[in-house]
């Protein structure tokens, strides 16, 4: 079994079972918070989702405090940042200001 | 606040180690967050450089898939791909510094990028899939660098809280509870001088 686990459309995820990754589908957003949480109970050490996916995930992702898995949101082909974001969030309640975004629009 | 104590000698000594003991807790938090701030900046930093990077190259690669691959139906492509024999083997460390834990990845893998036939697929797809394994062992190393952000991150906020719950609450109202305890118990002292001087008052009238 591999450690990296793809949750995602189902074309894309082709690609990363090429590449010997484990692969989910999904196929509305509703669906998404019930796998990935059947998922993360697998055992695996990276979970990559795609951006449109983890679109209503934020809270849900911010609130993890557990080592493994590491959830890691991949950019979709429109580049919207949803991952820096979701970091930069979580950066901002703890630090008080938010540092990352500001570096980013420089 | 003033703490619900007796104001008793003994309560005073026992406030006193208390005081002492938060106040080098303290000392020794404020300077944790610090030392973890500085390991933040730097993180931070790193992280942001490459993740800009990676999605930019990422978000391309997968525009470039759909495009290619657009000409087949989904049972084609699983088709195609079936003959992989692409493994990717990961292992994990789990490293500790300042009561952070978080994952050092290594990746290694074994195999070629792309086995399907090459004559049914343009060799714009063969491309793509050589940026995707390259961008494999960036997308592992990202990964560790964002759960390491992450956890320091709260990290950060667990000790900012605790700083301030000793800072503001906690040292205010020892001190102010040995003040009181000091101020009543010289207050008794004082009042037993008087009693044993108004006592000698009276003896030495008769």
């Amino acid at each position: 079994m591999s450690k990296i686990a793809f949750l995602g459309e189902e074309k894309l995820s082709l690609m990363f079972k090429n590449f010997g990754i484990d692969i989910f589908t999904v196929q509305n957003r509703e669906e998404v918070i019930k796998k990935i949480n059947e998922v993360i109970k697998m055992n695996y050490e990276i979970i990559l989702i795609t951006e449109e996916n983890a679109g209503n995930l934020g809270d849900f992702l911010e609130k993890r405090t557990e080592t493994f898995p590491v959830i890691f949101v991949l950019p979709s082909s429109c580049y919207s940042g949803f991952g820096i974001n979701l970091i930069s969030n979580v950066v901002e309640k703890a630090v008080g200001i938010n540092i990352l975004s500001k570096e980013k629009s420089q | 606040m003033l703490l619900n104590v007796n104001p008793t000698r003994m309560e005073l000594l026992r406030l006193r180690d208390r005081l002492i003991l938060a106040e080098r807790g303290h000392k020794l938090l404020k300077e944790k967050l610090e030392g973890l701030m500085r390991n933040f900046l730097d993180v931070a930093n790193q992280f942001i450089k490459k993740r800009s990077d990676f999605d930019k190259e990422f978000s391309n690669l997968i525009k470039r898939y759909y495009i290619f691959t657009s000409a087949y139906s989904q049972e084609e492509l699983k088709l195609l791909f079936s003959g992989s024999s692409f493994t990717i083997n990961l292992s994990s460390k789990e490293i500790s510094i300042m009561n952070v834990h978080y994952p050092v990845f290594s990746l290694k893998t074994e195999g070629q990028a792309f086995s399907y036939p090459y004559l049914f697929t343009e060799t714009s797809l063969d491309r793509v899939f050589i940026d995707f394994r390259r961008l494999l062992n960036k997308m592992v190393e990202l990964a560790s660098i964002q759960q390491e952000l992450f956890l320091i991150s709260l990290e950060i906020s667990r000790v900012r809280r605790r700083v301030n719950a000793l800072e503001y609450v906690m040292i205010p109202n020892l001190i102010e509870t040995v003040k009181y305890i000091t101020d009543k118990l010289e207050e008794l002292e004082r009042e037993n001088i008087v009693r044993l001087l108004k006592v000698k008052d009276i003896i030495s009238e008769h």
